[in-house]
């Protein structure tokens, strides 16, 4: 009970009067917390919706039959005339454009609106008359475009058009999207005869594993069959890497925000040195004093964490969109969920937050528990004795760093690069060794700049970081392992904007390219009408075009992208790079044979190399490809297989044609041929872009997909700068008799100001200096172990050197903005009572 | 530093009531030198850095070379990168002194200098004091308990709760 008084007293109470500080401190915790808890929510929205839309329309699916370039509808036929209790639900699911709305997911699905749950009998109320023309859209998109049901719509795929009657506008959908019968859909795309896949819905008496043994007899061995939870596994272990390296950014965050928790607590207990002293002559147990400041430290945990799950609930809202896009764009087709913040979600992030502040002031607290009874009838001179335990850190350090790079060599585990995460953390542990010394090193190297530029504000200032040094440091760690943070995603983004650039200019050769409107999914775009490929050829001024076909297959239970393309224009005409031969007589050894070429994060993925055989499904037969060669790939994670359009030709003779890059004849303007192609194609739902236009889009999905990375790091910049102008405040209000012991000795008020501000700048150089060392230590971390081992591909080393010295200059001059408040305060301290304190 | 309640101060003929703060801390920098109880010497600075600090503040020249002048003038040129910590009372004041008559102040105040101190450290403080008028033709203003301190003075006022009691002028 009297400790409990004796918290409120001791802790509470100072903490109140400086409500500026406790402040900045919530602050800091909060945003790491919520940063972590927003990366989090958002991922898991962005990931954990893949069936939400088509559950609402359907119903819930037992079990999806898929195959390589399409279902044949005949086995749909055979399925339904098995004698089983169950429903063979037949699904096109593929972007389309509606006229004057941009394009976006129709589903196409017979007995439409079927599995409706609050309107069994809505599908009887459609007369097989209206069936052809009648669509439900999601209320996403109705409200979009203030439809309502009755409202007619125009849909244009590349088949053909039709004009459909809104029957129904569902509820609780957050995707854009339309449905209409399968017969109708097969219409607009084309597609008589084949569909996406099949769901299967077990009727009530039946046995579901008995169900699925029984289909998996009855389909074509290469096809398909899963479970819609194994497909949200699959997606999961998907994006895993992607999540995880966000997550890891995210904890980065948290581990500036523990160093920002240990500051707070150190402090407060050096300010409270005499009053440990009195305590402890008056009878407190060192137990008691342990107590009273680790509680503290729960204190401002526990309700940092309560701000930061509020304001990471938040952030995750903004994210999500930025998120899903970036899925979209690279991985597969999502529909975002809704942020949802589970009990558990909470939970953790309070046990996180509130854990890492209590571990985080063990050391400090541990010292105050230390303060010897005596220490109250001195003048706390001690922090001026501290002693650099200067050799013992560094050989630690040396010894972190060691492990780290011996880290680096080991593979990863389940496909994540743990090691080189551990690696990362042992490095900034190392730069935490390392912060004291170097400091002290570095103000004794810049003494005499110090006196010359600074004057008496600049001797002071580098003396008195020194004599704080424990303090110092931390800020200074803090600080760096934002800067290092900021330094070696900055490396890594822009040696891997260089090396894609690089690789878009030897890839991006023809000078027009066409794809069909809309989005398209996880990077392959709707087919193109089969009619336009003739078009094209027979445009004048069109030399050669490229007909490539794309689709979305399954690999080790992994999704992977399949293309074909005439392998002989590939050759001449662009600059395949390979891992291992010349690109020549590789690209030559494809056409007519079963041979392909694989990406390298494919290889990397799958543990593929120059010979293996792969045994890929294509339609109904299982085809047994050659690997001729790795080739460098930096579009997509997933992996390409490529084959020539040969083998297209021989195992999916119906494959539509994705992407047409067409290459003009010498001596004609390509922006004539393209206005001739779009006057010819005008009946077409198509996209007609020139390279550059190409090129740009590509730079600005990669950008995209980078654009989380960078709000991440400026939230960790934010949180040590807050840091900082905490720390330095500190520093100030202790040191308070010194400041007016120096306005005695003749300071005007403006010299205390620089002062502090000298302090400041100092504080900001070091960070910057080590956490530039350490940034370009983890950048090489990120480009050859993480990024490597989680994504699978080889990033030229190219640091963006303007782009980083314009941010560390930015953050200099944040961290001496930091210090303007500070400095003002102390300008402001009145000397004769500052000295009179005694 | 501080302003009086009544009365004034005047000093080289200007009334200190009168005087910005610029002018005040001019006026700090320039004629006073200041001495302490508890020496005030600023823990992470060395000794000779110490004395150098209001030199520096004034934006004087050769500041290192007069800051060395002042602590061989109080004996202590070997003690010169010493920490205040490694000091002993006596020396440090004797560094304080030193950093007091660093800018040949017009007037050195002294507040109960040898406070602190035990009986030889404080003879040899006032030995040091006496001195420093003598050589830099400083005028010392000193408060004191001690009889003993204040004997080196030339002219001792003697106060009782804020009201002068006597004035007496000494020959010693």
């Amino acid at each position: 009970m009297h400790l409990l008084k004796l918290f409120r007293r001791l802790i509470l109470r100072p903490l109140a009067a400086d409500p500026v500080r406790l402040l900045l401190t919530l602050i800091s915790i909060a945003l790491g917390v919520a940063v972590v808890i927003a990366i989090e929510l958002a991922g898991s929205a962005a990931t954990g919706s893949f069936q939400s839309s088509l559950t609402t329309l359907i119903g819930k699916v037992d079990y999806r039959i898929s195959a390589n370039g399409g279902v044949d509808e005949n086995v749909l036929a055979g399925l339904s005339a098995l004698p089983v209790d169950a429903k063979f639900q037949p699904v096109i699911e593929e972007p389309i454009v509606i006229r004057g709305a941009g394009s976006v997911t129709m589903y196409g699905v017979d007995e439409i609106g079927a599995g409706l749950d609050d309107d069994n009998a809505y599908a009887r109320d459609f007369s097989s008359a209206d069936l052809e023309t009648s669509a439900i859209v999601s209320n996403e998109l109705a409200s979009r475009l203030r439809w309502r049901v009755g409202d007619s719509l125009d849909l244009r795929g590349p088949a053909a058009e039709g004009r459909f009657r809104i029957r129904k506008v569902t509820a609780d959908q957050n995707t854009s999207w339309v449905g209409v019968d399968i017969a109708a859909a097969q219409r607009l795309l084309g597609t008589y005869g084949r569909i996406d896949r099949i769901d299967v819905f077990a009727g009530r008496n039946e046995n579901v594993d008995a169900l699925g043994r029984t289909i998996r007899a009855n389909v074509p061995a290469a096809y398909d069959m899963e479970t819609p939870g194994e497909q949200k596994e699959e997606n999961r272990r998907m994006l895993r890497a992607f999540r995880w390296n966000l997550r890891i950014l995210s904890y980065i965050s948290l581990v500036v925000g523990a160093f920002l928790i240990y500051n707070t607590i150190a402090v407060s207990v050096v300010r409270r040195r005499p009053e440990i002293g009195v305590l402890r002559a008056l009878g407190t147990s060192s137990r008691g004093i342990l107590l009273m400041f680790l509680g503290e430290a729960l204190m401002l945990g526990l309700a940092g964490s309560i701000a930061g799950v509020l304001l990471g609930r938040v952030l995750a809202s903004g994210l999500v969109g930025m998120l899903s896009r970036t899925v979209n764009a690279l991985f597969t087709t999502s529909a975002p969920g809704e942020v949802t913040v589970s009990m558990l979600v909470v939970a953790a992030a309070l046990g996180i937050g509130t854990f890492i502040a209590v571990v985080s002031a063990l050391l400090p607290a541990v010292e105050a528990s230390r303060v010897p009874p005596a220490e109250a009838m001195r003048r706390a001179q001690r922090e001026y004795e501290v002693r650099l335990h200067a050799s013992r850190n560094l050989t630690i350090a040396a010894a972190l760093a060691a492990i780290a790079v011996v880290f680096c060599r080991f593979g990863p585990v389940g496909g994540r690069p743990l090691f080189g995460y551990l690696a990362t953390f042992l490095s900034i542990a190392a730069l935490a060794l390392i912060a004291p010394a170097f400091i002290a090193f570095a103000i004794r190297i810049l003494r005499i700049p110090l006196k010359r530029l600074g004057g008496a504000a600049g001797i002071v200032a580098g003396r008195s970081l020194v004599a704080s040094l424990k303090r110092t440091s931390v800020i200074v760690t803090a600080l760096a392992t934002a800067i290092a943070m900021m330094v070696s995603v900055g490396i890594m983004v822009g040696s891997f904007r260089e090396t894609v650039q690089v690789w878009l200019s030897d890839q991006l050769r023809a000078d027009i390219y066409i794809r069909a409107q809309g989005p398209g999914r996880a990077g392959i775009s709707a087919p193109i009408a089969p009619a336009v490929a003739g078009i094209v050829r027979a445009t004048s001024g069109v030399d050669e075009a490229d007909l490539f076909h794309a689709f979305t297959f399954r690999f080790q239970n992994q999704q992977a992208t399949f293309g074909a393309g005439d392998m002989d224009i590939l050759r001449r005409r662009r600059n395949l790079r390979f891992l291992n031969g010349a690109a020549g007589p590789i690209l030559a050894s494809l056409r007519n044979h079963d041979r392909c070429i694989v990406s390298e994060p494919f290889a990397n993925k799958h543990h593929v190399s120059a010979g293996d055989v792969l045994r890929i499904p294509l339609g109904n037969v299982t085809a047994a490809l050659q690997v001729a060669g790795v080739y460098y790939e930096y579009s997509s994670d997933r992996g390409f297989v490529l084959v020539d359009n040969s083998a297209v030709a021989k195992y999916l003779p119906d494959t539509a044609v994705t992407n047409i890059a067409i290459y003009v004849k010498a001596g004609w303007n390509a922006k004539n041929v393209q206005r001739a192609l779009e006057r010819r194609l005008a009946d077409y739902p198509l996209v007609i872009a020139p390279n550059a236009t190409l090129r740009t889009a590509a730079v600005e999905i990669f950008d995209r997909t980078f654009t989380i990375t960078y709000a991440l790091e400026a939230i960790a910049i934010i949180v040590s700068m807050l840091g900082a102008a905490n720390s330095l405040f500190a520093l100030v209000l202790d040191r308070r008799r010194e400041i007016g012991l120096i306005r005695y000795l003749g300071a005007a008020g403006g010299q205390i100001r620089r002062m502090v501000l000298a302090e400041a700048g100092l504080i900001g150089l070091f960070a910057s200096v080590l956490g530039l060392a350490l940034g370009a230590a983890l950048s090489l971390v990120l480009i050859r172990v993480v990024n490597k081992q989680s994504f699978g591909w080889t990033i030229q080393f190219h640091p963006p050197v303007l782009l980083l010295s314009g941010a560390l200059l930015l953050v200099w001059i944040v961290t001496v903005i930091a210090g303007l408040y500070p400095a003002r305060f102390a300008a402001r301290l009145e000397p004769v009572d500052v000295i009179h304190e005694e | 530093m501080d302003f009086p309640t009544a009365g004034w101060v005047e000093i080289g003929g200007r009334r200190t009531a009168n005087l910005k703060d610029a002018e005040l801390t001019a006026l700090r920098r320039n004629s006073i030198g200041f001495i302490f109880q508890f020496f005030q010497l600023l823990p992470a600075l060395s000794a000779l850095e110490n004395v150098e600090l209001p030199l520096l503040l004034a934006g004087a020249r050769n500041s290192e070379a007069i800051a060395r002048e002042r602590l061989e003038w109080v004996g202590l040129l070997e003690k010169a990168e010493s920490l205040p910590w490694q000091l002993s009372g006596g020396q440090m004041q004797r560094v304080a002194i030193a950093r007091a008559l660093a800018h040949d102040p017009k007037i050195l105040i002294a507040d109960e200098p040898t406070g602190n101190l035990d009986n030889a450290s404080g003879e040899d403080v006032l030995r040091v004091i006496r001195r420093a008028a003598k050589d830099f033709g400083a005028a010392v203003v000193m408060a004191t308990h001690s009889a003993e301190a204040a004997s080196i003075a030339d002219v001792r006022v003697r106060m009782r709760d804020g009201l002068i009691e006597s004035v007496e002028a000494c020959t010693s």
